[in-house]
């Protein structure tokens, strides 16, 4: 019940704009490195590739959530009782069954996430380490500065990165289907 | 000598607290026999079996599977641990395993063995054929045939069956329950048949009881 409570509310991050989150991961491990943290651990958690890892999972968790649990709604369960009756544990049942009629929400979950992290731009902007730039940042970089000719590659390399798991999914999960 | 399968004492269900949908229930299975469970919808027939296989908990009462408790007061063991056969009305076979590999699923032992066994399971109930299909280009009789194979491959000394061939037509009912039946002497399976259908009741079962208004009423075979 817990668990579930707090997979609804993470599913809140996707909605809230990527700037609000990033303040708000922000005021936190400034709470975190005056107080606890950096009493014990002698660790500075601001700025770090904590925070923005942290900032890529609140946004995209509802996606890749959503797509797996509607994808998990849709094995009758049915099939659970059956497998019980036939002497499978539910760690079994989880692997030789479940894991496999999920193979596409997984992947197509994969898909949405790295699409979302790769053009996910302004906490990115905020939380990023020093020296740390990614393809949205630098794109930005260069196309405020009008230097359209240097923000072109990064630009295309996102629609690339975009496009090339595409491919591949649709090819497994094609393959993937009940007698293909 | 008889050999008592299941017993079953005083065994009450209730999904919701103080709504009872049957109570007191009484009766007992030997070994090879097959019983019939008639009554209208909604009186529990289902939610019987899923007590005997362990899916849901009893809320009074215990059952007994050769002679050890299985569901009751003080023990409960798990419906893996079981290993009683369940064969159910909607076709629900692996979508994503042929028809080989769903027989193969419950079946214990080498690559090999596994293999061999499930195909003459699968021989049996003439379903050999299509072993390679999947389930979604098998017809409905197919289909189940396939179910009755995966259930009894591992052997179970009780199978249940809930309303098995309902969703087929009236001919292939007829010979699918023919072949059922003798499958089931041949391995000396015990066996409990939920149905709407007294033709099942009459081609299969060597006793019938009654569900009725929560409370179990024995039926001559006659009737």
């Amino acid at each position: 019940m817990v668990l579930g409570f707090f997979s609804q509310f993470l599913t809140l991050g996707y909605a809230l704009p990527g700037i609000i989150l990033a303040i708000g991961i922000i005021k936190f491990f400034s709470f975190l490195d005056s107080s606890l943290i950096n009493t014990f651990l002698k660790l500075t958690l601001l700025g770090s590739l904590i925070g923005l890892m942290l900032a890529y999972v609140i946004k995209a968790y509802a996606l890749a959530s959503n797509t797996i649990e509607s994808g998990f709604q849709r094995i009758n369960s049915s099939i659970d009782d059956i497998s019980l009756s036939l002497k499978k544990t539910k760690f079994e049942i989880f692997l030789k069954i479940h894991m496999p009629l999920m193979k596409t929400s997984i992947l197509t979950s994969l898909l949405l996430v790295i699409s979302e992290v790769i053009k996910e731009l302004p906490a990115t902007l905020i939380l990023r380490p020093f020296n740390f730039d990614t393809l949205a940042v630098t794109t930005y970089i260069y196309a405020s500065e009008e230097r359209m000719y240097e923000a072109a590659s990064p630009a295309i390399m996102i629609v690339l990165i975009g496009l090339i798991p595409i491919i591949f999914l649709s090819k497994i999960i094609r393959d993937s289907r009940p007698g293909a | 000598m008889t050999v008592e399968v299941l017993n079953i004492i005083d065994l009450s269900f209730a999904y919701k607290k103080n709504e009872e949908i049957f109570s007191n229930i009484n009766f007992s299975l030997n070994e090879g026999e097959i019983l019939g469970i008639l009554g209208p919808s909604g009186t529990g027939k289902s939610s019987l079996l899923r007590l005997i296989t362990g899916l849901e908990k009893p809320s009074k009462g215990e059952i007994y599977y050769y002679g050890k408790e299985i569901s009751g007061k003080n023990n409960f063991i798990l419906p893996s641990k079981r290993g009683i056969g369940l064969v159910l009305q909607e076709k629900v076979l692996f979508p994503h395993l042929n028809a080989l590999e769903n027989v193969k699923f419950g079946i214990k032992g080498s690559k090999k063995e596994k293999e061999e066994k499930a195909l003459s399971f699968l021989r049996l109930l003439k379903a050999e054929k299509f072993s390679k299909s999947f389930p979604n280009s098998l017809s409905g009789g197919e289909q189940q045939r396939v179910a009755i194979a995966r259930t009894l491959a591992p052997e179970p000394k009780l199978v249940l069956l809930d309303e098995p061939f309902s969703s087929l037509d009236k001919d292939l009912r007829a010979e699918l329950r023919e072949e059922t039946k003798e499958l089931f002497r041949k391995t000396n399976t015990s066996c409990i048949i939920v149905t709407h259908d007294f033709e099942d009741v009459e081609a299969l079962c060597d006793k019938v009881i009654k569900l009725e208004k929560g409370k179990i009423k024995n039926l001559p075979l006659s009737s």
